[in-house]
């Protein structure tokens, strides 16, 4: 086979992987930051917007490193620097 | 599918550019500035008599206004997708044109809550001596909202100036720099390089480090988020162009808007832990 048919077979692979891999962990963390804020929304009522600007930004703050795998990935795939 | 992550470069005063992502961002002033003149123009006007006969023709209560509106937007923008050049622009411009009509009266208040809202982002968070840098901030809030939402337009060969690496790492080099200046200036050049060999000489690298990667991680969270969703909704284009670009048009404006705030306040927290060690 080819070099570049090898090269574009296993960034195939890794595209999966790669963006599995960051699925999973921003599902993990943003579940835990979601339900910290709902459980002390719970305990109180009247810090609601507070917390509510917190969770927003504890997301966006987690999120950060999952969406630059998922950039990764999408450069593998789309604009891959070692094909042609 | 034509290429994702190409740009068209040029040379510029002997630099090479991208100079699609030159053209979108001076969009973006261009729109900005549009907004401010009109909201200037039309401000102490009364409410129109044509906004006054469409809200009577459709009911009369500004709840079920606001109803008609969205569902037409959803309409809409469901058939994005088969849109062509031209009728975008003319689908695009009419729309405009229609809420300029019906909403003309309100946008100076739109304005001045967006204000309001920032000068209090910035008050609350800030100590009194950096609050000078609340222009710094506005501005930069104000260009990422609305370059975060240039992108979502139909038109080809619109993209947003943020899904471009280079503009969300100039925005990161603004922080740091902007970090480095309030910390001298708030508490003194010496004290401020003082700070960094605090606990121990040894901590040197680490504050260093600090200092470095915070303003990078902001650029690649922001290019991170705007690309991906650009890419996705180019992917949805090519796929499906009826009704599904629509709900992910939705949440990527939901995602802009947070970014943008994202990118304010964390830069007013680096600001502000910059200045009062």
């Amino acid at each position: 086979m080819a070099g570049d048919v090898i090269v574009k077979i296993v960034s195939l692979i890794v595209v999966g992987v790669v963006s599995s891999i960051a699925a999973l962990t921003a599902g993990f963390a943003n579940s835990n930051v979601a339900a910290k804020a709902v459980e002390s929304m719970a305990r109180q009522p009247e810090a609601k917007q507070s917390i509510f600007s917190t969770l927003l930004i504890g997301c966006g703050l987690v999120e950060a490193t999952p969406i630059i795998a998922l950039v990764v990935a999408l450069l593998l795939l789309f604009a891959n620097p070692f094909v042609q | 599918m034509h290429a994702v992550g190409e740009h068209d470069v040029r040379l510029l005063f002997g630099l090479k550019v991208n100079f699609d992502t030159l053209m979108m961002s001076w969009l973006t002033i261009a729109v900005l500035g549009i907004i401010c003149l009109i909201a200037f123009l039309f401000r102490y006007q009364k409410v129109s008599a044509l906004s006054l006969k469409a809200n009577q023709l459709l009911g009369g209560k500004r709840a079920r206004y606001f109803t008609w509106a969205v569902l037409l937007t959803i309409l809409i923008t469901n058939f994005l997708g088969l849109i062509t050049d031209s009728t975008a622009y003319w689908c695009i411009a009419a729309l405009l044109l229609l809420m300029l009509i019906l909403h003309g009266h309100e946008l100076q208040g739109a304005l001045e809550a967006l204000y309001k809202f920032l000068k209090n982002m910035v008050a609350e968070n800030m100590p009194p001596a950096a609050q000078s840098s609340f222009n710094f901030i506005a501005t930069m809030f104000i260009f990422i909202l609305f370059s975060n939402m240039v992108g979502l337009l139909p038109i080809e060969g619109f993209k947003s100036p943020t899904a471009d690496v280079n503009v969300t790492i100039g925005l990161a080099l603004l922080v740091l720099g902007a970090t480095i200046y309030y910390g001298c200036k708030v508490r003194g050049v010496k004290e401020y390089l003082l700070s960094f060999f605090q606990p121990n000489v040894v901590f040197f690298p680490v504050h260093l480090i600090d200092l470095l990667v915070k303003p990078i991680s902001l650029a690649f969270r922001l290019f991170g988020n705007i690309f991906a969703g650009e890419v996705l909704l180019m992917i949805l284009y090519y796929l499906v162009p009826v009704a599904v670009p629509t709900v992910w048009i939705a949440v990527s404006i939901f995602i802009g808007v947070i970014q943008a705030y994202l990118f304010a306040m964390l830069s007013i927290a680096y600001i502000s832990s910059a200045t009062n060690h």
